[in-house]
């Protein structure tokens, strides 16, 4: 029997089982027009997990991991391979980036953000054309800003630090 | 009804709608061509953009989003034989080995060709159905529109495409995620811990551009360099035209595959281009020249993917049910609008048949700009990863923000991002998350109100369309078991 290895499939199936455990938890609490569905689902997709974990363990004890049949709805993916390490570091490092970007979209404003993401995902990335990447990000920054904040009339975020500095 | 056709048809070619028409087609072919995005990722980015339009309009330009995106993919399909959507695979099994072979222009205009004559055959077909369709909408109440909802949940089975279990999992986490908010039956809040954000539900714009658009971004930070280095495009455009003309008979086979693959709910794309691809190599003379670059093969999986597209907006028009996740976001944009799809959709003015004339043009749209700019359209291939990651998150992240104007929204969007992600990496069939998602209100209302109506299970089972719907329920559910033993029983009489 192979040993458990703690995937990220397997974090997620376990954060799942958890918040499903709780939202059954939770939903008697619930008034009983309200508790029905929200019981039943969690209770169907518990036990569905059941099942799921069931069919793994077979499959392990078997030594032969179910390979997915290519029910995936983007093809792109089929030629994913085996994530290595510095494959795994780029999503963690995009998700990481991605994070920042918030925090920065809330401290300096949307349009300064862009700039900054725009500029520092690509060269974070490996990719070292300036000529490209300086151009892209002001463009990128500029054009959002023009369709967005001015065409749409959407309130772009401006930033904590702005409104602190020039209060309306 | 003539008049309404005819002031459709005036709303559809105005200048604004004829705009967004062309901005539709034009990113759907970018997005088609580029592998691994496909219609979803178009969809779910173009759905908060369309919050400042006319309703129409946004029908409009998702129709167009999403004919093109599907063409679109067959682009990357010929020319550098990775499958720009789902609906794209079988394409690649004979158009890339006619590009190797030189004759990518005479595969690119079949696929172009086939794609519009498939669309064209279903369009005439939902205007034919539909009403039919509508007049029997109008005769149901709550407890048959219940079980349809229930009906597509069970199909969801079949959207997982072999993955049975995991994607139930996942269409009741996207069901059970609906219910955070208040309840719409009792107003009681539910799993909302007093947060006021939380009252009105998860927001679907979130979770459908994290789901399907950011987590693209995550795959291609992976992958790195560039989707394609070089790509040639030899043969003649003409010839392919000719090619298609020339075989009305297997174009209207494949287009009415897809047509039926769209019309129930869960089937879609991805499963109609293979079945049209295996009946027109079951129907063709040299069936064993397919797969080394035989253009019936192009012509088949084309037209009926358009066809099929088309055949999805039936049940999701007329009865407020999506039959596949495109058809959701599509729900969705109507439902932001304030239109809610059903049997009084066409009492809505000119509006339905604005939308008809709009898939119409689409066609046209996609058939025409393809065709002569899909050489250009297939250089998206060429654009960096690193790039096309920053640009594809800098969307996601405006578009997550734009609906409510709330940084939160963004942040859920993340989330949901990694979720989808995670699904994609280890290949859990992530398209039954928002068919749950979209389809657990519909369901969970129209269960209380057919018992408010009647106050007892029983009526589930007293109404002749409800009682058909459960045994055919019950067939779908048991068929596996019916047909071993109706062979054992056959085989046992045999001999």
């Amino acid at each position: 029997m192979k040993k458990f290895t703690l995937t990220l499939e397997n974090i997620m199936i376990i954060t799942v089982i958890f918040l499903v455990s709780a939202s059954l938890y939770l939903s008697f609490d619930f008034m009983r027009m309200s508790a029905l569905f929200p019981k039943l689902v969690s209770i169907t997709i518990l036990a569905l997990f059941g099942i799921l974990i069931v069919m793994k363990l077979c499959s392990r004890e078997k030594g032969n991991e179910p390979e997915s049949n290519g029910a995936v709805t983007c093809q792109g993916e089929d030629d994913l391979k085996p994530a290595t390490t510095d494959r795994r570091l780029h999503w963690s490092l995009s998700l990481l980036l991605m994070t920042v970007y918030l925090a920065l979209i809330f401290l300096l404003g949307f349009g300064l953000s862009t700039i900054i993401y725009g500029l520092a995902f690509p060269y974070i990335a490996g990719y070292r054309k300036h000529k490209i990447i300086y151009p892209y990000a002001l463009a990128m920054a500029v054009i959002i800003i023009m369709v967005f904040g001015k065409f749409f009339q959407i309130p772009l975020p401006e930033g904590l630090i702005f409104e602190l500095i020039m209060p309306e | 009804m003539l008049e309404m056709w005819f002031e459709g048809f005036l709303v559809a070619i105005s200048g604004a709608n004829l705009l967004y028409l062309l901005v539709g087609t034009f990113f759907g072919l970018i997005v088609g061509a580029l592998p691994g995005l496909g219609a979803n990722f178009a969809l779910a980015l173009a759905l908060p953009m369309t919050f400042w339009m006319e309703p129409a309009s946004a029908i409009i330009l998702m129709c167009a989003l999403h004919a093109s995106a599907t063409y679109g993919g067959s682009i990357a399909s010929i020319l550098i034989n990775a499958p720009g959507t789902v609906g794209s695979v079988a394409t690649c099994w004979d158009g890339h080995p006619l590009a190797q072979q030189g004759k990518a222009r005479l595969a690119l205009s079949i696929a172009a060709a086939s794609s519009f004559a498939g669309g064209l055959i279903g369009w005439i077909m939902i205007i034919v159905i539909t009403p039919l369709l509508v007049a029997l909408a109008l005769k149901m109440g709550p407890p048959e529109y219940f079980m349809i909802a229930l009906i597509a949940l069970s199909l969801l089975s079949l959207a997982a495409q072999g993955q049975t279990v995991k994607g139930l999992i996942l269409g009741g986490l996207g069901v059970l995620i609906s219910f955070v908010g208040r309840d719409p039956m009792t107003g009681m809040p539910r799993y909302t811990f007093g947060s006021l954000y939380l009252e009105d539900g998860i927001p679907l714009i979130a979770v459908a551009v994290g789901l399907f658009a950011l987590s693209q971004a995550f795959i291609m930070a992976e992958k790195g360099g560039t989707i394609a280095e070089t790509y040639e495009m030899k043969g003649s455009m003409l010839e392919g035209f000719l090619y298609v003309i020339k075989r009305p008979l297997a174009i209207a086979r494949a287009a009415i595959v897809g047509i039926l693959m769209g019309i129930i709910p869960a089937l879609g794309v991805s499963t109609a281009n293979i079945v049209s691809y295996f009946i027109e190599k079951k129907a063709s003379k040299d069936p064993e020249q397919f797969g080394k670059g035989h253009p019936s093969g192009v012509l088949a999986p084309e037209a009926s993917n358009n066809g099929c597209i088309v055949g999805e907006l039936v049940p999701t028009l007329t009865l407020g049910i999506p039959g596949a996740s495109p058809q959701a976001l599509l729900l969705a944009a109507l439902i932001m609008h304030g239109i809610q799809p059903g049997p009084d959709y066409f009492e809505k003015g000119a509006l339905p048949y604005a939308v008809f004339i709009g898939v119409l043009l689409a066609q046209f749209a996609f058939f025409i700009v393809g065709t002569s700019l899909a050489k250009y359209f297939a250089m998206v291939c060429k654009i960096p990863n690193a790039i096309l990651v920053s640009m594809v998150t800098i969307l996601c992240f405006i578009g997550a923000y734009a609906w409510r104007h709330t940084l939160i929204d963004v942040g859920i969007m993340i989330v949901f991002a990694l979720f989808g992600y995670i699904l994609i990496r280890y290949k859990w069939p992530h398209a039954c998350f928002i068919l749950g998602f979209v389809l657990g209100k519909l369901v969970e209302s129209n269960f209380h109100r057919s018992l408010l109506m009647s106050e007892t299970y029983s009526t589930f089972f007293t109404r002749p369309g409800s009682l058909g719907m459960i045994i055919f329920l019950g067939l779908m559910f048991f068929w596996p078991l019916i047909s071993k033993t109706a062979v054992r029983f056959i085989r046992m009489n045999g001999k």
